[in-house]
């Protein structure tokens, strides 16, 4: 037989030719496939941890509390313990160690040390040196921000006195300044006790709280030779990049159960507290939940396309078993056993697979390379050159067995007449589609109703009910094209034409069409559904970054800002660009805290620019100006424009008899943006004279006086008196020519919860002769309760904010049931504030599912003022609109991180283990417009095979040739037209019913915002009119090529 | 078209030192050597001769599906050789018609469209092609018949369908080659009874190729063809 088989296969050569190529181009998309799940999915990885930040790879170990001559032993254990949990990875070890608090030479502030290996590349240098080995005193660098503070210059030496709490050495530490440093990202340096800031006025370890100073950055001899006590040590192993495999980090993790019971064996008692921890866990829950997604999308297309091929092999196999129908026949006639048949047929499957093999491995190979040298697969580092492995051959193997059985098996089978359908047959039929159908709706209810958070169970579902959905939708819905093709022919019948009639009659009676319809109808489906769903996905993912970032650029601050930083904020932003100061910081509302992963959050930004400002879907149609209107103060505050330089604003006050009270003023400043922030000035005596007012930092022009705190403090006299003493405080502010008509009125509250202060009022006017505005704070004092608590009273020139308009998040609502008109007491910082719900969007910029609320900076601002929260809450500035110049501006202030919305749609679409999403997509509507092309040629040569005699006696009969490639061509076209456009409503209703639900974001979960249908009509249009164009042109070229051969001289082969 | 029962001067056929080769040089094969005859209009004319003797060529070069090497085909007085490619679709579909030995009727067609396909080529009218379809179907017994397709019918009945298909344009001369090759001997010699009565009926000159000596009495002329010559 095997002789018969390879000789028949010479004489068709050209026919098995053209079989070869079909399972060769479905075996190569099978190798494709299986390179992008293997190697492809293995670099992506490798690149994905290369890009991560370190610290969401990092281990550390945290030591808490030791003694000065213990830290080198203790430190040596947690690198043996942190080294040994990373062994794998070849880690790199660095260490921080953070001494405890010191006081300061007044005894009520205080200041730390820190030592630590990898200073250089968390910190910039704003002047001086680092720091150096030296004897006391110690060389040390300090933020800008303490520098500033604690009027440090270079050369400086300061004496940092004994260390707090229980057991804390008395031996001061005197440090030279050699240095001052910004830190480059908050994210360097959360392990600092005060994040970088380099400053905080209520910062506790636990002890009271006092205004806090530090680092002090010293050497590690440095710190060692102090001998001070260990706050907290921290050890951390980065792995090495080229080693971080993805088994060698799981290994990790697992080794991290252990580790902190390994550290704590080894501190023993030297220690208070020791533990490991890392983000390992979860940043590698992150990177397999992206290659699941990723996955799926690409099995999804790998099933879809072997579906597809199992069809055209079907086809294909009808097309072959009509050539040696006569063959068979005479065979079988001759006495050849079904046995002798299937041998000969899986001999042909195996050489037909091996040809088919040979060429589908290298082609798979190379066209993966291609397919990894696309400009986005190119720039997210996965370009590599042509692989070769085992696992493409096997599957290159297996795809091109199960094609060529399938298609060697058809031939088996008889192909002219399936002969009258059996009861069997028909019920099979009749029930196949039903049962596809609930498949599908079962697969569809599985989707709806998955977890929204990241879950690898729901990789099955994501792969398995698209396939089912098209299968099912396309087996149902091409049922309809012989219905309305036999209405079309009834309706020809009447007519007089020839061509239309007989051209509906014969592609609705085409035998084997079920199989040609599902196969064309299926790839259309499928190419209409992938262009959709890669275009819903991306737009997904963009608007994923919108919410997560909120506005077009974000600056997130490393330390507070001050007047300074906002200056140079506004001086970097042009002036196309929409720019707000925002507050983003967790809020409680009520007992309502959170969890550690989604704490409540208050956002506020200038909501008079929200439409501009805001990014993010609002829902119901509505823009973010409408959504944000409302929120802001009704009226700016104008307050008292404060001269930059020149004559000096003075203050004025007089004591009760026997008394001699101090106030301290504190102005609230602000500039022209609405940035407001506050400078403090020395002790002035209230002795009846004007004392011009020494403020510690310089004003600069433009600055107005919204607020004044004045702390009231000194000797109360020999016997206070419960009577109350009328003070008056005079504050003459200098005119500057930009003051208004008539000061706006200011209120005076006192700011203790039990004040001695009580009938505060206040008077702003200008002078008489013009030259100045007086600010006047009249109260009455209870001196005896003044002696214990001294007086602090605010005068702020904005109205009481009784609540702080917000819109929440639906989050919110579903969580703590607040309806619009609710009031929410919420805290911020300690401070409670009384929010009040004006309105519900789906999300919070910036806030992405969390419990969260907008509110405006200047509303949030005045409410914490009026609170005693005088200090800049700024956390960041959002800018909308910037332009590039804008944006390396703001990054060389090196103010802080700057997050682009863009930069982050760019990570999410094209990030290394994302970016197969859209490109596999794009894979699939290639193979489904290849394998609609070999359907319709492999259709059209079965017709060939089958109506040659048909179209040979049509011609004898008098049709011309002109009229018979009309007939054919009506005929097939009246068969693939219906069953295309089915195809594409197949792939529209599938893409409504799953797209959505096959999106995931990047941690695997559902996305915020819910994903939205996005159709890209052009691409579809054109897509539908090139797959309609193709179909066009090679039904049009194979008709012409049929009815060419089809001369009437044929008529004796014919017969 | 003219009118099948207006009498003719001429002959309906005129065949003129037909030859027709095929292949060429070694593998030169001649099917037909220098063939001359006339059939007579009305004439039923029976061509016979064994298989390879050229029965077929000649009735393809009778009708224009094939072209001779040499010598002249007149139908009706009209040169068949010199025609085009539009005039011989012309001729096929005004003036000759064939039945095959295959029937080559259009399964997915019922009996009367099948019988209709003839004037639907023509563009006849609806009512004209049905009032025609049905008068032939009657003609040939299968009335009863007219919505089955051909895979519902015998043989014998699809070789009728298939005569008044031949007939339903009104042609002047009718080929049938082999019409009752793939029949049993009753049936072939009803249909071919059947062909006698219609052409006589309808007053179509009739050339058929056969090597069923039964047939050969109901033709009004044997023609027999023998390595590619007339034998008389």
């Amino acid at each position: 037989m095997l002789g018969l088989v390879l000789r028949r296969a010479s004489v068709q050569r050209r026919l098995l030719a053209s079989v070869v190529l079909l399972v060769a181009t479905a075996a190569t998309l099978v190798g494709v496939c299986s390179l992008v799940l293997t190697t492809t999915a293995d670099r992506a990885f490798h690149v994905a941890v290369e890009r991560s930040q370190p610290s969401d790879l990092s281990v550390t170990a945290y030591v808490v509390e030791l003694a000065g001559d213990d830290v080198a032993d203790v430190r040596d254990e947690a690198d043996r313990v942190v080294g040994d949990v990373l062994a794998a990875t070849d880690p790199r070890l660095e260490t921080t160690a953070v001494s405890r608090l010191r006081l300061l030479e007044d005894g009520e502030r205080q200041a730390y040390l820190t030592t630590t290996d990898d200073l250089e590349s968390r910190a910039v240098l704003v002047s001086g040196r680092w720091p150096g080995e030296s004897a006391a005193p110690y060389e040390a660098v300090v933020p800008a921000t303490t520098a500033r503070l604690l009027d440090l210059a270079l050369g400086d030496e300061l004496v940092l006195g004994r260390e707090i709490g229980l057991g804390g050495l008395d031996d001061p530490v005197t440090v030279e300044v050699v240095g001052t440093f910004r830190p480059r990202s908050q994210a360097d340096w959360e392990g600092d006790p005060l994040s970088g800031a380099g400053f905080s006025a209520t910062y506790s370890n636990g002890l009271e709280a006092a205004p806090t100073y530090g680092p002090f950055v010293v050497t590690e001899t440095s710190f060692l030779a102090t001998g001070s006590s260990v706050g907290g040590l921290r050890v951390t192993g980065h792995p090495s990049p080229a080693r971080a495999t993805d088994s060698a980090l799981r290994g990790v993790v697992d080794g991290l159960d252990d580790a902190s019971g390994v550290l704590a064996a080894g501190a023993g008692d030297r220690a208070r507290l020791t533990r490991v921890a890392s983000d390992l866990s979860v940043t590698l829950a992150r990177l397999h939940a992206q290659q699941d997604s990723t996955r799926a999308t690409v099995l999804v297309v790998l099933l879809l396309g072997v579906a597809l091929a199992l069809a055209a092999a079907l086809l294909a196999g009808w097309l072959v078993a009509s050539v040696r129908e006569a063959e068979r026949d005479l065979l079988v006639a001759m006495g050849l056993s079904r046995r002798q048949r299937i041998a000969a047929a899986g001999g042909e499957a195996l050489l037909l697979s091996l040809v088919a093999t040979v060429l589908a491995v290298p082609a798979a190979a190379v066209m993966h390379a291609r397919l990894t040298h696309l400009p986005d697969l190119a720039a997210a580092g996965l370009a590599r050159g042509p692989a070769f492995t085992w696992p493409l051959v096997a599957a290159v193997l297996a795809a091109a067995v199960l094609l060529t059985t399938t298609l060697v098996a058809t031939t088996l089978g008889g192909v002219t007449d399936p002969g009258p359908a059996t009861r069997r047959s028909v019920l099979a039929r009749l029930g196949a589609g039903p049962l596809l159908l609930a498949a599908a709706a079962l697969a569809w209810w599985q989707l709806r109703s998955q977890s929204p958070t990241a879950a690898g169970s729901n990789d099955v579902t994501l792969t398995v009910a698209p396939v089912l959905a098209i299968a099912a939708l396309t087996v149902l819905g091409v049922r309809l094209v012989p219905f309305v093709l036999v209405r079309a022919a009834g309706v020809g019948t009447r007519s007089r034409s020839f061509v239309w009639p007989l051209a509906t009659q014969q592609a609705a009676r085409r035998p084997h069409a079920g199989t040609a319809m599902v196969l064309v109808g299926a790839a259309v489906a499928a190419a209409v559904f992938g262009v959709a769903l890669r275009s819903t996905w991306e737009r997904s993912q963009v608007d994923q970054a919108d919410l997560r970032v909120g506005t077009d650029l974000a600056l997130a601050l490393a330390a507070p800002a001050g007047t300074a930083e906002a200056a140079r904020v506004e001086e970097a932003t042009d002036a196309e660009s929409t720019v707000s100061p925002v507050v983003h910081r967790p809020l409680a509302l009520g007992r309502f805290v959170g969890t550690d992963a989604s704490r409540p959050v208050l956002l506020a930004v200038d909501t008079r620019e929200s439409g501009a400002l805001l990014r993010g879907r609002t829902g119901e149609d509505r823009s973010w100006a409408e959504a944000g209107g409302g929120l802001a103060p009704d009226t700016a505050v104008a307050g008292v424009p404060l001269p930059g330089g020149g004559e000096p604003v003075t203050l004025r006050g007089e004591s009760a008899p026997g008394t001699a009270l101090t106030a301290v003023p504190t102005a609230v400043v602000e500039d022209g943006s609405g940035f407001r922030s506050t400078v403090s000035a020395g002790v002035l005596p209230l002795d009846g004279a004007a004392h011009p007012v020494r403020w510690l930092a310089p004003l600069d022009p433009g600055l107005r006086l919204v607020g004044l705190r004045l702390e009231l403090d000194g000797y109360a006299g020999e016997e206070p008196t419960r009577d109350r003493t009328e003070v008056a405080v005079v504050v003459d502010v200098p005119a500057t020519g930009r003051e208004g008509a008539v000061p706006p009125p200011w209120r005076l509250l006192p700011l203790q919860d039990d004040s001695p202060v009580a009938g505060a009022t206040m008077d702003v006017r200008s002078t008489e002769d013009g030259d100045a505005t007086e600010l006047t704070a009249t109260f009455g004092l209870d001196l005896e309760y003044f002696s214990y608590s001294g007086a602090d009273l605010l005068a702020t020139a904005f109205p009481a904010t009784t609540s702080i308009p917000v819109v929440a998040s639906q989050a919110l609502v579903d969580t703590v049931g607040a309806r619009v008109g609710d009031r929410l007491s919420a805290v911020v910082d300690g401070t409670t504030l009384t929010l009040e719900v004006r309105g519900v969007v789906p999300a919070v910029p910036s806030a992405p599912a969390q419990v969260a609320v907008l509110a405006d900076v200047d509303a949030v601002s005045r409410a914490l003022i009026d609170a005693g929260r005088l200090d800049p809450v700024v956390d960041s500035w959002w800018v909308a609109d910037p332009s590039p110049a804008t944006v390396d501006a703001l990054r060389d202030l090196g103010l802080g991180e700057v997050t682009l919305r863009q930069d982050v749609a760019q990570q999410l679409t094209q990030g290394p283990l994302r970016v197969a999403v859209p490109t596999t997509l794009l894979t699939l509507v290639a193979l489904a417009a290849a394998l609609l092309l070999a359907g319709v040629g492999l259709v059209l040569g079965a017709e060939r095979q089958r109506r040659s005699a048909e179209v040979v006696r049509l011609r004898a009969l008098g049709l011309s040739r002109r009229s018979s490639r009309r007939l054919l061509l009506a005929e097939h076209l009246a068969f693939f037209v219906p069953t295309i456009v089915v195809g594409a409503l197949v792939g529209v209703v599938a893409t409504v019913l799953l797209g959505p639900d096959l999106v995931r974001s990047d941690l695997g979960a559902a996305p915020v915002p819910s994903a939205v249908v996005a159709w890209p009509w052009t691409s579809e249009l054109l897509l539908l009119s090139g797959l309609l164009g193709g179909t066009v042109v090679v039904t049009t070229a194979l008709t012409v090529l049929h009815v060419r051969a089809s001369d009437p001289s044929r008529l004796r082969g014919a017969r | 078209m003219s009118d099948p029962a207006e009498p003719l001067a001429g002959p309906m056929v005129q065949v003129r030192g037909l030859t027709r080769t095929y292949g060429t040089d070694a593998t030169a094969v001649p099917a037909l050597r220098d063939v001359s005859f006339d059939v007579a209009p009305g004439e039923m004319v029976a061509v016979v001769g064994r298989s390879g003797s050229g029965k077929t060529t000649l009735l393809n070069l009778l009708g224009g599906l094939d072209r001779p090497d040499s010598g002249s085909v007149r139908i009706d007085g009209s040169e068949v050789t010199t025609l085009d490619e539009d005039g011989l679709s012309a001729l096929r579909r005004d003036s000759v018609s064939y039945v095959f030995q295959t029937f080559g009727l259009i399964p997915a067609l019922t009996a009367a469209e099948n019988v209709g396909v003839p004037l639907r080529l023509r563009r006849t009218p609806v009512a004209d092609r049905e009032k025609r379809v049905e008068l032939l179907l009657d003609l040939v017994g299968l009335r009863d018949h007219a919505g089955q397709r051909p895979g519902e019918l015998s043989g014998g009945q699809q070789q009728r369908v298939a005569i008044a298909r031949a007939l339903a344009g009104s042609p002047r001369l009718l080929l049938a080659d082999e019409p009752t090759g793939q029949l049993d001997t009753e049936t072939g010699l009803a249909v071919m009874s059947l062909l006698r009565a219609v052409v006589e009926s309808e007053g179509v000159t009739a050339v058929v190729a056969t090597h069923d000596a039964v047939l050969m009495a109901l033709a009004d002329r044997v023609l027999a063809i023998s390595d590619g010559r007339v034998g008389g």
